[in-house]
């Protein structure tokens, strides 16, 4: 499958010139730290935090091109706001599982390590 | 330009400002609501993408703070958004937001919105710009307009509107409106008025009151009469004045010893010559066109001569009047006027009287305020005052040792007018400027006998008769158009004495001659108004020879003579 939507991500080579690198460096940092603060919200049934997150990591995730990670973001977040919370553990494994993915093929294909 | 974003997502903060970047904008970062506002006010930028969720304050409140305070420039502000939801769009343009961008973020479309708000803005600070310009152009346009409104009143506004026998109401807008009034003293102490509306408004019809006003203190200082002074303006006013431009005059002259007034009307509206014992009216209407219509060639004035006594009294007034409408638009009218005028012709001020009436009817003190109004009463006859017009400046001695003669033929005897030339000449011996009014009334007197009883052979005692004071002005005006032959000569010799000096008048003319010793019994006014009574009293000595066709007077003065 693929995770990055490669006309999006010409588009940031573009844009970011030599930076891309730092780009989708600072886009995995970014992501790790919101799933730990994700997991730690839906483990304390924050609702609210929860919805946010999952947002922000939507909107991110969208704007570098990872979009099946994004839709899964997308997901979450609506069940957070309709407040589906026995949904969203299951939906955490997902999205966790995404996100390794993605990571991946951002580093073999941008980062080339 | 300088452009903040405020985006809590620090990958979108990134990728939108290196799309900015690249355009060469200069880019400010804010993390936060609170952030946001602080940086907008620090670092002043010239857009602002905002994202709509931030998690202290939102982007709505960012907005709404920063578009607060209506008197900052305007910043045009664009909402980052991922929200598609119609009502929540919206709610971005009502919280002050002025366009929305949906994410992810697309270059081109970014690109495309800063450089139009980029134009608007640029557009919006040229309109500041020239705000501030015209703001600049036009308290320096009103600041000139004082300075213009008071030199207007130093040139314009000399003379002797304080007088007690003048009321008078002037629009303070004058200068801007056209309206001058102007009073002055002959040297033979008549009492001389002018009421003139310039056509046109503003700063036109102003500077036409420049040369004007020169020239009515100028050459009624000197002597000259209504009719030579209002060729003069008319000649200066038609060659200066654009088309289209001309000025509108009552002028009239009063004798005070003669008890006559002399009065032209060009293109004014009537002025009225009120008796107020029998409450007559006499309408003066306009019978010339206004000055700085006709060239000097085609150029006549024939003023009319009234008897002016203490029961009596002038009105003049501009179109002002008759044209204030009310909130009708119906006029005022010439009807409404002279009712008016019956009604308050015995009050001590006419004009206030006037003034009220129009204020009343028009419900409207701004229009009140703009009228020109002047009423004249019976003048104090003083020849003792000496208008010394302090810009004339003489050699000391001048003409002390000197002589002149000139002699007025036929056809120049009645179209030039050779008193003030006269005058000016002795006057050049700076000496005699305390002796003014006395000369100019002597040379005055002869040259008005030699003309009207020697030459013209006029009889002065048709004057009495109430009809007989038109008759005998207009015999006068016929006559000397009429003249081919005869002659007045005119000499003066005047010479030094250790202690002043002497001039010898001569004057000789063409005429029948009179009875002098018979005419110099009687000591009223009948004969030629002030007649040989005044002149022995202010000559040394006065002689007649050739059956009274020469008249030679004796002029003594002396150097301490200052309080004539």
């Amino acid at each position: 499958m693929n995770y990055l939507e490669s006309t999006l991500v010409n588009e940031l080579r573009e844009i970011m010139e030599d930076d891309i690198n730092f780009l989708f460096s600072a886009y995995i940092e970014d992501c790790t730290a919101q799933l730990l603060e994700l997991a730690t919200s839906i483990e304390q049934q924050d609702g609210d935090k929860v919805r946010r997150i999952a947002h922000s990591l939507k909107g991110s995730s969208r704007n570098v091109g990872a979009s099946v990670f994004s839709d899964h973001c997308e997901k979450l977040e609506r069940n957070a706001r309709e407040g589906m919370t026995d949904t969203w553990i299951s939906l955490l494994k997902e999205i966790e599982n995404c996100f390794i993915e993605t990571k991946n093929q951002i580093q073999k294909e941008i980062l080339l390590t | 330009m300088k452009i903040l974003i405020a985006d809590d997502n620090r990958i979108e903060r990134l990728i939108l400002s290196r799309v900015l970047e690249k355009e060469g904008h200069e880019v400010i970062q804010a993390e936060t609501g609170t952030q946001a506002i602080e940086f907008f006010f620090k670092h002043n930028p010239s857009l602002v993408f905002l994202d709509v969720l931030m998690p202290d304050l939102d982007g709505y409140e960012v907005a709404q703070a920063i578009t607060k305070d209506e008197s900052q420039r305007w910043v045009p502000i664009i909402f980052l958004t991922s929200l598609t939801d119609a009502h929540d769009l919206a709610k971005c343009i009502d919280c002050g937001g002025d366009d929305f961008v949906s994410k992810p973020i697309n270059q081109i479309i970014i690109k495309a919105k800063v450089n139009a708000f980029s134009r608007i803005s640029n557009l919006y600070e040229t309109i500041e710009n020239q705000k501030t310009e015209i703001q600049y152009h036009n308290d320096h346009l009103i600041q000139e307009q004082e300075a213009a409104k008071k030199i207007f009143n130093n040139i314009a506004h000399r003379g002797c509107l304080a007088a007690d026998n003048i009321n008078y109401h002037l629009s303070p807008m004058s200068i801007f409106n056209g309206d001058l009034l102007l009073a002055a003293e002959t040297p033979m102490g008549s009492m001389r008025l002018m009421l003139a509306d310039f056509t046109g408004h503003g700063l036109p019809a102003a500077i036409g009151a420049m040369p004007t006003s020169e020239i009515f203190y100028g050459m009624s200082n000197k002597g000259y009469a209504i009719t030579d002074v209002m060729a003069e303006m008319n000649a200066r006013l038609h060659s200066v004045l654009p088309r289209g431009v001309f000025c509108c005059v009552i002028v009239a002259d009063i004798d005070a010893i003669d008890e006559r007034i002399t009065i032209w009307n060009a293109g004014s509206p009537s002025a009225y010559l009120i008796d107020l014992d029998s409450e007559e009216i006499e309408e003066v209407h306009s019978r010339h066109l206004p000055l700085g219509i006709q060239s000097p060639q085609r150029f006549k004035i024939e003023p009319q001569v009234f008897r002016f006594s203490k029961r009596h009294k002038l009105l003049a007034v501009t179109d002002g009047i008759v044209e204030s409408e009310n909130e009708k638009h119906e006029m005022y009218g010439e009807a409404r006027m002279l009712e008016k005028v019956k009604l308050f012709m015995h009050r001590d001020n006419m004009c206030d009287a006037l003034v009220d009436d129009v204020v009343d009817y028009t419900n409207d003190a701004e229009q009140g305020d703009d009228l020109s109004l002047l009423e004249v009463t019976f003048p104090h006859h003083h020849l003792k005052h000496i208008n010394v017009d302090e810009f004339e400046s003489h050699a000391q001695t001048g003409t002390l040792d000197s002589s002149l003669s000139l002699c007025l033929r036929g056809k120049s005897l009645g179209k030039f007018d050779p008193i003030p030339m006269l005058l000016q000449t002795l006057l050049e011996c700076r000496e005699l400027v305390p002796h003014r009014s006395r000369i100019f009334t002597i040379l005055s007197e002869l040259y008005n006998n030699a003309v009207e009883h020697g030459v013209l052979g006029l009889n002065s005692a048709i004057k009495n008769g109430s009809e007989g004071f038109t008759q005998y002005y207009q015999q006068r005006s016929d006559g000397l158009a009429a003249l081919t032959e005869g002659f007045v000569k005119v000499e003066f010799d005047h010479r030094p004495m250790p202690d002043g000096g002497e001039i010898v008048f001569n004057f000789t003319d063409s005429g029948k001659g009179f009875n002098f010793k018979q005419m110099s019994k009687k000591s009223d006014k009948k004969f030629s108004g002030r007649g040989l009574p005044l002149l022995l009293n202010l000559c040394q000595s006065i002689e007649h020879f050739d059956e009274g066709r020469h008249i030679r007077a004796i002029y003594r003065w002396n150097v301490n003579d200052n309080d004539i």
